[in-house]
């Protein structure tokens, strides 16, 4: 697998907790742990992606149309009338 | 920053109401706007009886009901930039114990201003969201209730009653 070095920049105590994984030998290396929880961290993602895609679309829909995707009619009058029974 | 009830958002997406140009416009000029998760449950509330005709764009991606309303709240505080603020924690009320944060505030602000239930809650946030340092200057709604509001709001939290 062909990797790329990317500059990032960690707070301290996020630096402190990579290297005691390494200190710890759960990771050989600051770089494996960080492909590592990066990996946990994308799966995490995967399981929204959809809902993501799904968000991007009403954007794209908007920027074709012009018009906002999201039409609500007769809405406003009928949340004041529900706010009223409670 | 204004605090923006659920009825401006409503206001905005409804093609059938008056006040529609109005909320549009003011959700997309106004540049720090702010709501809570009352605004969120009020909104995904409405949305959810639109759910199947709002599904029809998004049919390709198969998605659950909840994934759906998921995707439709969060499109709609992007496309109006508005900050979605929770506010956690609980508050030790004498003689009836720990309660939510905002559900204390709101059961307290009751004693002061006559409101109904929804509406004690959204002042409640809007005090709460001061108190955690959040700049409100200005409550914005099309709600007329919260006229009984207006001095308490002006008054103690320094807050400008907008309505539409």
């Amino acid at each position: 697998m062909e990797t790329r070095p990317i500059p990032v920049r960690l707070s301290k105590e996020m630096l402190e907790s990579i290297d005691l994984l390494v200190r710890l030998k759960i990771f050989n290396s600051r770089s494996e742990a960080l492909r590592k929880l990066l990996q946990i961290g994308l799966k995490e993602v995967e399981k929204h992606v959809r809902i993501l895609r799904a968000i991007e679309e009403l954007f794209d829909i908007e920027k074709k149309t012009g018009k906002i995707p999201i039409r609500l009619a007769g809405e406003r009058a009928q949340l004041l009338k529900e706010r009223d029974r409670l | 920053m204004k605090y923006i009830d659920t009825s401006v958002i409503v206001s905005a997406l409804d093609p059938l109401d008056e006040k529609q140009k109005t909320s549009l416009q003011f959700l997309e000029e106004e540049k720090e706007k702010v709501a809570s998760e009352l605004v969120m449950l009020e909104l995904a509330s409405v949305v959810s009886r639109r759910l199947d005709e709002l599904s029809i764009p998004l049919r390709e991606f198969s998605l659950s009901s909840e994934q759906l309303l998921i995707a439709i709240l969060v499109y709609v505080f992007r496309r109006f930039s508005i900050k979605f603020v929770k506010i956690g924690g609980s508050m030790e009320i004498p003689l009836l114990g720990q309660m939510s944060l905002p559900v204390a505030a709101a059961i307290e602000l009751s004693a002061k201003i006559k409101l109904r239930s929804l509406d004690l809650l959204h002042i409640a946030y809007v005090k709460l969201l001061k108190e955690k340092g959040f700049k409100i200057s200005a409550f914005a709604t099309l709600d007329e209730d919260f006229v009984k509001a207006k001095e308490f709001l002006e008054k103690e939290l320094s807050v400008a009653l907008e309505t539409l």
